[in-house]
């Protein structure tokens, strides 16, 4: 009998809150959500890169200007200026102005379109600005390569973005917010900058955001911040050599951090130890195009795959070199006529992934080559 | 289940020390034995901390469930005249409920220890509140018919204990501002939030009611109580909108 009066009275309350709610307000966001251009499966080689304040669209090939018409998708009532479709000569990005329905907040959006079809993978760290993220506020180091006509293409990540979140909690006594408090900053290198790499903590709150330690990392791809934490690395980028490549190669440095946490476990490992490799994957031909953070090397795309054996991993204040050559798994070849994409992963804890690591861990990169085969 | 162990305790200790003093005032007449009433009650609530006119942020409630929240009273009622009394009681009250709800651009608050990451959360939100008072009601009754008694007055409560925790999921939260850095929780993923610690340790509020006699001895009763204070602290800031204790108590009584 008390149970029925209490099943009544819930749906009697049910239905006197849910006549209770409001109309729904417009619409605040002004996302960028979908990028396109007309033929885009033909002309680009990936689908367009959409960060939080940019757009990159990267073209197979010069077709003798960079007259486009991209087209986007907003969030619901926002609106963009230019308009959706305008044409414009991209020969240098342009700025968009996406403001949201109810008008109050806007955002913008730098908008590049790059050529990218030379198969040069030697990368010197020699470029990186700094991003002013504004909510919250941050200052940290993305690195950029410049193009044969001065654009400026992000081939390498980090997870800095997703540092910042909580950047401003973690500052110790007398820090500042800048980007040597972020786990991957451009310092001095082997030659001119290099990539220095540091195992932080991310405090009480990075545990509850799924993400109990942060590795400092740098990888090919694109850092799209999602939860959990993990899934935000998106490894990859077209490869565009017409052959497979044979090696990895670069200078380090490394110093482990003292206390070894082991926040998933189990771990391979009693220290920590950095990582370094590289990997060369099919293109998927639907979905997405990128490898997820938790591949683990059991994705059925991988072709071939180099990774720093236990020779290298040792703690070093000199810039050491290093070398790793690939092999081939699944069975796979190389093919000519496939498309493929291409990562290089470091980390300075191994199982930073896992969120296993030492605070204080610190890697240093420089002068990272992928070795191609050159013989024909 | 130790809390429902120490209210059924109390609920003892209180009758048989009402039952002792009805005995200790056969000998005399006193204030205490003259027109007064003496009775103990139980009832379970329905309800909820809900704000005031639901906040537009606010789309869609998927669930509500009350839970079994119980209550216990002890009370005493003086009467004046042949219509009019007055009931000073006391009373161990659980409130709670459990909600899923759907909402959009809810400006929240994930905290723990001294770090906290502020924003506007679109998505589904489960929250869990369990209160404990330590609650004396103060109330006008007024006997309607000889069955039939109304009751209404004020309450004021002590929080004993406290849950008001829950978690965010299948959404997402930017950061600061609508524009900002957007964390997105996919795959069912999701971060808790507590703000127990923050659940205002007084209240009260009003109470309105009517109790009918089925006999000599037992009574059904029914009443709403509505807390005048917003339940969470002044100085929380996590939610944008306050938040009220509003429950229906559905119970029955026995007057000595």
């Amino acid at each position: 009998m008390k149970y029925r009066i209490i099943v009544l009275l819930t749906a009697v309350t049910t239905l006197f809150m849910s006549s209770c709610i409001k109309d729904e307000a417009l619409n605040t966001e002004a996302d960028i959500e979908t990028a396109s251009i007309p033929h885009g499966d033909q002309v680009l080689q990936v689908k367009p890169s959409i960060g939080d304040d940019r757009v990159v669209f990267r073209l197979k090939r010069f077709s003798g200007s960079y007259l486009q018409a991209p087209e986007f998708t907003l969030t619901g009532g926002a609106t963009i200026e230019p308009a959706s479709g305008t044409e414009q000569d991209f020969f240098t990005p342009k700025q968009y102005k996406v403001t949201s329905q109810d008008g109050v907040w806007s955002k913008t959006y730098t908008v590049s379109f790059i050529i990218d079809d030379v198969a040069d993978f030697y990368s010197t760290f020699e470029n990186a600005e700094v991003v002013e993220a504004k909510n919250p506020t941050g200052f940290y180091h993305q690195f950029f390569e410049l193009t044969t006509n001065n654009q400026k293409k992000y081939d390498w990540a980090t997870a800095n973005q997703g540092y910042n979140m909580l950047a401003e909690t973690l500052l110790e006594p007398g820090e500042k917010l800048e980007p040597s408090v972020y786990p991957t900053v451009q310092v001095n290198g082997y030659i001119g900058k290099g990539v220095k790499m540091t195992t932080k903590s991310t405090g009480p709150l990075g545990g509850m955001f799924g993400s109990p330690l942060a590795a400092g990392n740098l990888f090919v791809g694109n850092f799209e911040l999602s939860f959990p934490a993990i899934n935000s690395t998106r490894f990859g980028l077209p490869y565009n050599a017409k052959k497979a490549p044979v090696a990895l190669k670069g200078f380090f440095k490394y110093k482990a951090g003292e206390k070894f946490v082991v926040n998933t476990a189990p771990s391979q490992l009693t220290t920590d130890t950095w990582d370094a490799y590289a990997i060369l994957f099919e293109k998927s031909t639907n979905g997405n195009d990128y490898l997820s953070g938790t591949h683990a090397f059991k994705d059925a795309r991988m072709v071939s795959v180099a990774r720093i054996g236990k020779k290298e991993q040792i703690e070093t204040n000199e810039w050491t070199a290093f070398e790793i050559p690939f092999s081939f798994v699944n069975g796979n070849s190389f093919d000519p006529t496939k498309e493929y994409m291409y990562t290089i992963v470091f980390s300075s804890s191994r199982e930073g992934d896992l969120f296993n690591g030492a605070v204080g861990s610190t890697l240093y990169i420089d002068e990272v080559e992928l070795v191609v085969d050159q013989t024909k | 289940m130790n809390r429902i162990l120490y209210i059924v305790a109390v609920f003892f200790t209180v009758v048989t020390s009402a039952q002792a003093q009805e005995r200790a005032g056969d000998k005399n007449t006193n204030f205490f034995n003259t027109n007064m009433d003496y009775g103990v009650q139980a009832h379970f609530s329905i309800g909820g901390s809900a704000p005031l006119g639901f906040p537009n942020t606010i789309r869609k409630i998927d669930s509500f469930n009350p839970g079994f929240k119980f209550g216990l009273e002890a009370n005493a009622t003086k009467w004046l005249d042949k219509k009019w009394g007055v009931r000073v009681g006391l009373r161990f009250e659980e409130k709670g409920m459990k909600t899923k709800a759907k909402v959009k651009n809810y400006l929240t608050e994930i905290v723990k220890d001294n770090s906290k990451v502020r924003g506007y959360y679109t998505g589904r939100v489960e929250t869990n509140v369990r209160n404990t008072y330590l609650t004396a009601p103060v109330l006008a009754v007024y006997k309607l018919a000889d069955t039939w008694n109304l009751y209404g007055g004020l309450y004021f409560s002590a929080l004993l204990d406290n849950t008001f925790d829950g978690y965010v999921s299948d959404g997402y939260l930017r950061q600061d501002t609508p524009t900002g850095a957007k964390i997105t929780f996919e795959e069912g993923s999701q971060a808790g939030y507590d703000f127990s610690d923050n659940v205002r340790k007084f209240q009260w509020g009003t109470q309105l009611g009517a109790e009918w006699k089925m006999n000599k001895h037992f009574k059904l009763l029914s009443d709403v109580t509505y807390g005048f204070n917003n339940i969470f602290e002044k100085d929380f800031s996590s939610i944008d909108f306050s938040m009220h204790n509003i429950y229906l108590n559905v119970g029955f009584g026995y007057s000595f």
